[in-house]
């Protein structure tokens, strides 16, 4: 930083102070990478020490009384769930996208896209619910499993679940990168003969195969850090899953499933093993920056394989496959429609379950031991949006102004740009634990909304400078050159002139953090705790609607206010899906006029 | 129109966003009471709570739950007002014992099972070598390590030589991998779907869910006969399979006037009732 002070010399006024400031505010997911890093690997020492590296990694006794703790099943039961559900939710999600790019008719494309979005949106503890409650006990009958010693939990019932919630954020990356690739492509494949299904499976879908593959690995990123919807349904064993219906445990369930009663060193191992998933989700990240490399859907690829072939050797085995690509088509079909049923039917599902228990004394009333209610939800809900909003507003927003309106392409901002991405793929879990250890425990906030708050301000910070800074870019140089030339200095011209425009980018990204707070459970149990009672400032503990359906599913016995709950919670989500869309059509018709 | 819309989605965000500043300005003036710990103490405390708070309003009680051990450690390190263990807790690292009331653990099962008494030996064969119950009961659901209504099944359930699960074997049931849930709720729901698991729960949550569960009969090592689960056969000792529900309290530290307050009323006769209502044994008049 010197450097740059030095080359604008005598700057030692509002605007040097200004861009200090911003580029700070920039250079802060670095530290807060870095932050969560150390005190997660600090929590652990105890552990690798007392057991041993290498013992804890390699063994498979977990004896809390004992004080024997190796994660090896933990890590076989996680990379096995991941990578089934990746398999599975992948190959779903690549049809999907080229179903959506290219075979959905017109007047359907956007409903569609809707459907995507919402069950992208649908909390993770629905998903938890839903398949604790339907998927669960209807394999327990249907395969009749009582007698043959399962319990309907365990690979099978969690990899269906995972693999339906990775399927939107698969779809989405494939979907762009297919929409990426050069029209030409396609009327030149057209041009040689191919009918379209030859032309979309032949060559269209191998031209995006970088940023399918980017998608795979945001997908693996998502599944092994998948915490709420999958530890209802995983069985809590301390076992290998070495059958479909084994009882096991993964790096993230055995967290919530010990953390409340851990003690001293066995809350180590749990940290422990949220650094295992640490570790696999920043080596996955170093793998997306790779795929990233080759940027524009690997066209280079595409010309080289045609150099190779025989181009009337290719041409013939275009024509004779053309019964598999037609089938291929067919088979997108079938499964857009069928995700269309699976997304009705869960929200059916949690709505007429939910809705007959869903009366105003359940919502509004007081909350006491008699009987809980969600009231003090939604003043918890409220308070912690409004924390966290107010954190990472002004820190998103500087960081995006830095990267827009500064900074040149150098290594800074290079750094700060993969870090920023790395804070994006960071679990949730694990923001949960560094809440806990840094905010709760070293800051001494306690179980409490501000703990609750700040962590969900790390966890929204990477959308609010992503969509911030994506509208800034979109404001026109022109606009800023006018503001220059009619004399107004830089601070100025950001202020009045380029963030007015960018509103449209800021108003997405408060209502998609908001979304993602409502819908965000595991980070809040460890910070914000969890009462029945109106919080009382912003020290009290609170729960939020997520973590109320979370309270009310572990208790067992409330199942029909955690249904009634979910189905308060669907309609919030439904409704903050539809802000967003009618935010971006605005805006839209806007720029338009 | 679009400037229209655009004026009320942002007031809708500055109103969410002004309501969340201003809930933190809630009423204050109440007192709090913390209780954490076992979870099959949970129905049962919050009942209690429920009716002290409709005579104090000023009052609020928070039941956490945790474990038992959770309840001994919060009380140790100062977290809570009192513990709650469904164990008897010794004098000792700060903490002692003063029992509630006395509780069952239950075999539960689903009602549809066909299963309806069991002997010691079988239960131990099922939990540690997976031999399934008279060819019906063919899975266990067990709790996690700081229950207490596991470490009272354990050191009840013996092996051949008459050593408990407990003392001999760590407290842990080998390498048989049976479903591990954290609250006695969780149990109760895996059960209600399932016809050949059986799970160990408080007897007081049994019975306040016995349109589902039943209670199998239990024959206890070394005993005779098969030993129905109620609150009579747990009082008079008959039916083995019991332990107390205990309140854990600091030795260093005096209850706050709040929390003796409560704590006064649990103990009192006129608590005795709703202790009985929620199927817990009471023994008013022999502790204390």
């Amino acid at each position: 930083m010197d450097k740059t002070n030095n080359r604008a010399k005598p700057q030692i006024n509002g605007e040097g102070v200004a861009k200090a400031v911003f580029s700070a505010l920039a250079a802060f997911s670095v530290i807060v990478v870095f932050g969560i890093i150390f005190f997660i690997l600090y929590a652990s020492v105890p552990v690798f020490q007392k057991v041993g590296f290498f013992k804890f990694i390699f063994s498979d006794v977990w004896n809390t009384d004992a004080e024997n703790f190796g994660v090896l099943p933990l890590i076989v039961g996680s990379l096995c769930l991941t990578s089934l559900s990746v398999l599975i939710g992948g190959v779903i999600a690549l049809f999907i996208a080229v179903w959506m790019v290219y075979y959905c008719p017109k007047w359907l494309k956007k409903p569609y896209e809707q459907l995507i979005n919402l069950l992208a949106g649908i909390p993770s503890i629905i998903y938890g619910l839903f398949g604790y409650a339907f998927i669960v006990p209807a394999f327990t009958n249907a395969f009749n499993l009582a007698d043959k010693g399962f319990m309907g939990t365990g690979l099978l019932s969690s990899t269906i679940i995972l693999s339906i919630m990775i399927v939107p954020t698969i779809a989405s990356v494939a979907k762009n990168s297919l929409k990426n690739v050069p029209s030409n492509y396609y009327e030149g494949a057209l041009a040689l003969g191919c009918t379209k299904n030859q032309a979309v499976w032949r060559v269209l879908v191998p031209s995006a195969k970088n940023g399918i593959l980017a998608g795979m690995i945001l997908g693996v990123g998502r599944a092994v850090g998948e915490t709420m919807a999958v530890q209802m349904l995983v069985g809590g064993a301390n076992a290998y899953p070495s059958g479909l219906f084994v009882p096991f445990s993964t790096l993230t369930t055995v967290i919530v499933r010990d953390m409340g009663y851990a003690g001293e060193l066995h809350t180590s191992a749990l940290m422990g093993s949220g650094f295992i998933l640490l570790v696999f989700v920043l080596i996955l990240n170093l793998l997306l920056l790779l795929t990233r490399r080759g940027k524009i859907a690997g066209n280079h690829f595409f010309t080289r394989r045609i150099n190779e072939n025989n181009v009337i050797e290719g041409m013939r085995s275009y024509r004779r496959a053309g019964s598999a690509q037609d089938v291929l088509w067919i088979i997108s079909w079938i499964i857009a429609v069928i995700m269309a049923f699976i997304l009705a039917f869960i929200v059916l599902f949690v709505l007429i379950n939910g809705l007959p228990h869903l009366n105003s004394e359940f919502i509004f009333g007081e909350s006491t031991n008699r009987h809980s209610s969600l009231s003090p939800a939604f003043a918890s809900t409220a308070m912690l949006i409004f924390l966290a909003l107010a954190i990472a507003l002004p820190l998103g927003i500087g960081a995006a102004i830095y990267l827009n309106e500064y900074a040149k392409n150098g290594p800074f901002v290079k750094t700060v740009r993969i870090f920023i991405d790395t804070l994006a793929g960071i679990p949730s879990i694990i923001f949960g634990l560094f809440g806990l250890l840094f905010f709760v425990k070293a800051c001494n906030f306690g179980y409490s909304i501000i703990a609750g708050g700040i962590t969900l301000a790390l966890i929204i910070l990477p959308t609010v400078i992503r969509s911030t800074e994506q509208s800034l870019s979109e404001v026109p140089d022109s606009m800023r050159e006018a503001s220059y030339a009619l004399g107004a200095g830089k601070l100025r011209t950001i202020f009045k002139v380029v963030l007015p425009q960018a509103l449209s980018g800021i108003i997405t990204s408060i209502i998609l953090s908001i979304g993602r707070i409502v819908s965000e459970s595991a980070a809040l149990i460890y910070t914000a705790g969890s009462s029945i009672y109106m919080p009382t400032g912003f020290k009290s503990k609170g729960s939020t609607f997520a973590v109320m359906i979370y309270r009310f599913m572990a208790e067992g016995t409330h199942t029909d206010e955690a249904y009634a709950t979910a189905a308060l919670l669907m309609f919030i989500v439904v409704f903050i899906n539809a802000m967003v869309t009618l935010i971006e059509w605005l805006f839209k018709r806007r720029k338009k006029v | 129109m679009k400037r229209r819309i655009l004026t009320f989605v942002i007031c809708l965000a500055i109103g969410i966003v002004s309501m969340g500043a201003f809930a933190g300005c809630a009423k204050d003036e109440v007192t709090v009471i913390t209780l954490s710990g076992s979870t099959s103490m949970t129905d049962l405390m919050e009942a209690l709570a429920a009716e002290y708070e409709d005579a104090h309003p000023e009052v609020r009680i928070e039941v956490n739950q945790g474990g038992s051990s959770v309840g001994i450690s919060d009380t140790k390190a100062g977290l809570n007002d009192f513990g709650l263990a469904s164990k008897a807790v010794p004098e000792a690292d700060g903490v002692k014992g003063v029992q509630l009331c006395l509780d069952g653990i239950a075999l539960a099962v689903n009602k549809n099972c066909a299963v309806n008494e069991v002997t010691n030996d079988e239960v131990f064969d099922l939990y540690m070598n997976r031999t399934p119950i008279q060819n019906t009961i063919t899975t266990a659901i067990i709790r996690e390590g700081s229950s207490g209504t596991r470490e009272g099944f354990n050191e009840k359930i013996k092996d051949a030589d008459g050593k408990d699960i407990k003392s001999e074997y760590s407290n842990s049931y080998g390498t048989a991998g049976w479903n591990e849930q954290s609250s006695t709720g969780s149990v109760i729901a895996l059960l209600q779907s399932n016809t050949a698991a059986v799970g160990y729960i408080s007897l007081g949550s049994l019975l306040a869910n016995t349109s589902t569960l039943k209670a199998l009969k239990f024959k206890a090592y070394g005993a005779d006969e098969y030993v129905e689960a109620t609150t009579q056969n747990v009082l008079n000792g008959s039916y083995q399979l019991q332990r107390p529900f205990t309140i854990v309290l600091s030795t260093t530290h005096e209850l706050s006037p709040a929390a003796q307050g409560f704590y006064d009323y649990i103990m009192s006769e006129e608590a005795q009732a709703i202790i009985t209502k929620e199927g817990c044994v009471s023994t008013y008049g022999q502790n204390k």
